[in-house]
């Protein structure tokens, strides 16, 4: 019986019978010509098998045939070619699980050449027929269509090659002696010497390549592509080789290099490319149709300075390594390397490039005219897959990509890039590639459009503007007292009065050391209008901050009242502003450059630094303001953020440039979660800025007439931006306190990414490499902020401030500054940004600004500590904590709780870690830097503490405990533990309020879980007050205030920092 | 930028300091102040002879 009639056989069986027939032929599996696959067939099987109906290994070759056609001829040519390669006669059955390759000594009449009016592409099953067909589809006199549909389990760009060039001598009547065996031919070897050089060469090399995207990375690859074609002209493929030449190499290792030389200026060093090898490396092999071609993962490693030369000496060598180690199979190797796998992303090389000959002119027919190009398959194997074509006529190129990550529009940008960059390395080879050119005129103009949307309106006081507003209206409505705008004027202009009579000159700096209230409103007004310099205290700050912040501003003078002087230490001048007469506003108009407040930022050497901003840039944020949000007198807006912080300054700014409501509120009735959201419907807020992290908490649905809602400080996740969005407008920003709080802002509307939007009033963005010049669209740069919001610099720094604030090369105006933020970012392709994150290690800690390097300089002082590190970690998706690692003096010699309660007297609640891990050692990277990854994760052991452990009693106790538990994520809490010993802060709180709802059904005032911040002070609570009403409970007693403030000294909840 | 890179001390007209990339032509409106080396040193040198923040126009 021969082999296809057997195939029938099969086929007529049921599908139980046919396993059985199926393992008899493999029981006879040299009599039958069954054989094994090789690794690579086996990841085209498996393909097919996980991706049924994926045309991605579909190879579809059209030739548009025109003249005398001897179609008989052609399909007797077809049958000869079949008859001469086995890979073409090859069936692949599953045995077992297993795959087989079973070679049928003639192809089954299915695949011979057939004559069709219509051709529809239909995928292979490589179970059934050999993957092969042909078809000749008539166009008209003299004119056909034949289609070439091979899997790719059956060839390579080589086979194709063969396989034409064989069709071409049997059509022209030329005898086609027997192929070699593939089978046989392909060699793959799995050899340790090989998996050690492959090991060897890609030993810590970057799991992914950064790409300019268009989309967000779906979770899982979705293989959806599509392809770009260009031609780069001739003269560009005759200075490729002789370039090559000049380096004893090939166009191959030339137009490589260009490829890596574009990747590495879209943001690595250090990369992978696959790139394709013929595996071709016998007589027999170059001689059969097959699949013997293999991927191999070359490294690109492009230090800075690298020139264009330098660059394709180690491409030239990288690839001779290559090729001779070219045997082992690309998926043994993932297998071997063990890849840590994403499936989001393919392992080890997310872009390929390859050189291919033009296998279509290789079919030739005598006396008709053939054009031939392969068909797309609309998918990618990699997210980017270059491929070129050197030929007569030029470069032929093409550009696979993945359209679940890119538009049409960046292929395009992207194919751009590298044929700008090759022109300008072949003209000087010896040139940097860093300075070499990637973008075009268009694109250059494009980001240089974007980088301002609107100019800086002239300059103009803001208590000018506040003089314009009717005197009558509400200014500041504070636990319901309401100061007019004509009130609040008054005021300010006879704190003005006091403050200029009290300093010598201007831009002195007075502190202004107040609650919040209409008097610290009026009290930065009057500061402002004297000329002096706002410097505004939290009272709520650890005492030892406050004095530092006093003493590193020099503040002469501090505003205070009844309730806050008797804090203030020896040394400045103490005015009250309850006590001051009424007196005119002085006559003094500060200029735009002068020095208008002072706000103070973490500083990574361990010190706050203090940021000195002007009137400018004060005045330009209202227009700024004003041009994004169009408040009006009617809104209402929540002073959310504490004193201290810059947003607290746009807070009022918002408020009070629109003859708008500023309602100020105490701390706990702006916590985040029930407390913030009853404060906004009882106040029927309009307008509230706060850090994306407050709305978790919250429901848009509890807050209808919250009109303008802005997002800020960090990063805003999808969810948020989302859920908020409905029936409000919703504004992402951005800017840093250098630039006056504001520089970038964006309506969000829908869609995967919450972009930061465009430039604000008067802010210029630049997102520029490390050689201050623009990187193409959606490349990863340092923004830079220019404009009238750039402010003067930091206080008393002069070498900080000269690297921060920098020449401007783009501005107009000469002898103008940019201040580089640190912050990576990207130009979207609609023109707006995207920020990516951080250069150095500054963090945000909901919403804040923290570096790590501040918290550790202070953690190394506390007692017993020898070395620390303070890191940040997200072991929760979503919720980042600084964790403080200490080696001790004495082994066990430091607790949790002494450590918190020691840097709580110098430190925001935000910036103390929520976890300290003691550790023997830290362990450090070969080149003696702290080695974060080897750092443990701080277990979910409750800490050690002073208290000892005493196990909750009672049902209510025990409640409590399973709530903490489940928010802490500890495996144990005592009945005495306090809450914020146990690593909690504000936001989990909000948590807390969750948990205790569902489980006893109690709605606690966060206040309360302030007040009794242990288990079973809790629980007594709790028990004790359970048959009073829910109303009760929440009113704070009298006697509650006192601990409350001492508790809010350390429990703050300020989210101001953008 | 490397360690080894090469800066310049450079000025404003409001006698606002920073620094430039040697290799580099000046910003418009900047001018060389006479100092050049890595970027530590220059920003040292900054540290001694910027005593006064404030731009020359508000002085």
């Amino acid at each position: 019986m021969t082999a296809p009639d057997l195939l029938e056989r099969l086929h007529a069986l049921p599908a139980d019978r046919q396993r059985s027939f199926l393992r008899s032929l493999r029981d006879a599996a040299g009599q039958y010509d069954l054989h094994p696959l090789t690794a690579a067939q086996r990841r085209m099987w498996l393909h097919d098998r996980l991706w049924p109906g994926s045309p991605m290994c579909h190879v579809h070759f059209a030739f548009t045939l025109t003249g005398a056609l001897d179609t008989a001829a052609l399909a007797d040519a077809f049958d000869r070619v079949l008859a001469r390669h086995q890979a073409l006669r090859t069936v692949f059955v599953e045995i077992e699980g297993e795959p087989w390759q079973w070679v049928l000594p003639q192809a089954p009449a299915g695949t011979r050449l057939r004559v069709a009016d219509t051709f529809t592409e239909v995928l292979f099953d490589l179970a059934v027929a050999p993957p092969v067909r042909a078809t000749l589809v008539p166009d008209g006199p003299q004119r056909w269509t034949l289609h070439l549909e091979l899997h790719h389990i059956v060839c390579d760009g080589w086979s194709m090659g063969l396989l034409f060039d064989d069709l071409s001598q049997a059509y022209a009547g030329g005898e086609l002696a027997a192929a070699p065996r593939h089978v046989e031919a392909a060699v793959e070897s799995d050899a340790d010497e090989l998996v050690a050089y492959w090991r060897s060469h890609l030993d810590g090399a970057p799991a992914t390549v950064d790409l300019p995207t268009d989309l967000p990375r779906p979770l899982v690859l979705d293989e959806s592509g599509a392809e770009l074609t260009f031609a780069w002209p001739v003269a560009l493929s005759e200075q490729v080789s002789a370039l090559a030449a000049s380096v004893s190499g090939t166009a191959y290792m030339v137009l490589l290099a260009a490829w890596q030389a574009v990747l590495s200026r879209y943001g690595g060093a250090d990369f992978v490319v696959a790139t394709p090898v013929s595996g071709r490396t016998t007589l027999a092999a170059e001689q059969a149709v097959g699949l013997f071609a293999n991927t191999v993962a070359v490294r690109a490693q492009v230090p800075d300075g690298t020139t264009f030369r330098q660059l394709l000496h180690r491409v030239r060598e990288t690839s001779l390594g290559a090729l001779a180690h070219q045997q082992l199979p690309f998926d043994t190797l993932v297998d071997r390397l063990h890849t840590a796998r994403d499936p989001g992303s393919t392992p080890l090389a997310q872009v390929m490039f390859a050189m291919e000959s033009g296998w279509a002119a290789r079919l030739r027919l005598p006396g008709v005219d053939v054009h031939g190009v392969e068909q797309t398959t609309g998918t990618a194997m990699f997210d980017l897959t270059l491929t070129l074509t050197p030929g007569p006529d030029g470069i032929a190129g093409k550009l696979e990509y993945r359209t679940s990550l890119f538009t049409a529009d960046t292929a395009d940008r992207i194919a751009g890039h590298v044929h700008r960059l090759l022109a300008a390395a072949l003209a000087d080879p010896d040139r940097p590639i860093a300075v070499l050119p990637l973008l075009d005129e268009q694109e250059r103009r494009a980001i240089e459009g974007w980088s301002v949307t609107r100019p800086p309106s002239p300059w103009r006081p803001v208590l000018d503007r506040i003089a314009a507003i009717d005197p009558d209206r509400i200014a500041v409505d504070c636990d319901d007292r309401r100061t007019t705008y004509g009130e609040l004027h008054t005021l300010a202009g006879s704190i003005a009065a006091a403050v200029y009579d009290a300093v010598d000159g201007p831009e002195t700096p007075v502190a202004v050391w107040l609650r919040p209230g209409p008097q610290a409103v009026a009290a930065f007004l009057g500061v402002l209008a004297a000329g002096a310099v706002y410097v505004p205290i939290d009272p709520d700050l650890p005492a030892e901050r406050i004095r530092y912040l006093l003493a590193d501003s020099e503040a002469v003078l501090v505003l205070t009242d009844a309730a806050t002087a008797p804090a203030v230490p020896a040394g400045p001048v103490l005015l009250r502003v309850e006590d001051l007469p009424d007196a005119p506003r002085p006559d003094v108009t500060p200029g735009p450059d002068e020095a208008a407040y002072l706000i103070y930022t973490s500083g990574s050497t361990g010190r706050p630094k203090g940021v000195v901003s002007t009137h400018r840039g004060l005045s330009n944020l209202a227009d700024a303001i004003d041009d994004l949000l169009a408040i009006t007198a009617g809104d209402r807006v929540l002073q959310f953020h504490g004193p201290g912080f810059d947003a607290a300054v746009s807070d009022m700014l918002t408020a009070l440039c629109a003859g708008a409501e500023l309602h100020i509120v105490a701390r706990h009735d702006r916590m985040p979660g029930p407390d913030l959201a009853r404060t906004l419907a009882r106040r029927r807020i309009t307008m509230l800025d706060v850090p994306p992290v407050a709305l978790q908490a919250m429901d848009p649905a509890q807050v209808p007439e919250l009109r303008v809602l802005t997002v800020g400080g960090e990063s805003c996740p999808v969810d948020v931006a989302a859920a908020w969005q409905h029936g409000r407008a919703f504004f992402n920003t951005y800017g840093p306190t250098e630039t006056s709080v504001m520089v970038t802002g964006g309506r969000y509307t829908g869609g995967p990414a919450v972009p930061i939007g465009t430039p604000m009033t008067g802010a210029s963005i630049h997102v520029l490499d490390a050689r201050m010049r623009p990187v193409p669209i959606g490349v990863a740069g340092e923004l830079f902020i220019g404009g009238a919001a750039v402010g003067r610099g930091y206080l008393g720094r002069a070498a900080l401030t000269a690297a921060a604030f920098v020449p401007d090369p783009y501005a107009a105006e000469p002898g103008a500054r940019l201040y580089r933020t640190g912050d990576l970012a990207r130009w979207r392709a609609d023109g707006s940004l995207d920020i990516l994150g951080r250069r150095d290690g500054q963090v945000k800690i909901r919403g804040n600004r923290v570096e790590p390097g501040e918290v550790e300089a202070r953690l190394r002082d506390c007692a017993g500590v020898a070395r620390c590190a303070v890191v940040v970690r997200e072991d929760q998706p979503g919720h980042k904590r600084l964790v403080g690692y200490v080696v001790a003096q004495r082994p066990g010699g430091v607790s949790a709780d002494a450590l918190r309660t020691e840097l709580l007297r110098d430190l925001p609640e935000f910036m103390v870690p929520a976890a300290f891990v003691e550790v023997a050692d830290l362990p450090t990277t070969p080149n003696g830097k702290l080695d974060q990854r080897a750092l443990p994760a701080p277990t979910a052991a409750r800490p050690q503490l002073g208290t000892p452990y005493r196990a909750p009693r009672g049902a209510t106790e025990q409640a409590v405990a399973d709530v903490w538990r489940a928010v802490l994520g500890l495996d144990r809490i005592g009945a005495d533990d306090n809450f914020f010993d146990l690593g909690g802060n504000s936001m989990l709180l909000v948590r807390v309020h969750a948990g205790l709802r569902d489980a006893l059904g109690v709605q606690i005032a966060a206040v309360d879980l302030f007040r009794y911040p242990t288990v079973a002070r809790l629980a007594r609570f709790l028990d004790e007050d359970t048959a009073a009403p829910a109303a009760a409970r929440t009113a704070p007693a009298v006697d509650g205030r006192a601990a409350l403030a001492a508790r809010t000294r350390r429990v703050r909840a300020e989210m101001g920092r953008r | 930028m490397t360690e080894q890179q090469l800066f310049r001390v450079v000025v404003n007209h409001e006698e606002q300091y920073s620094i430039w990339p040697a290799d580099r032509e000046n910003a418009p409106g900047w001018r060389d102040a006479g100092y050049q080396g890595t970027q530590p040193e220059c920003l040292d040198h900054i540290e001694r002879v910027w005593t006064d923040l404030r731009p020359l126009s508000v002085r």
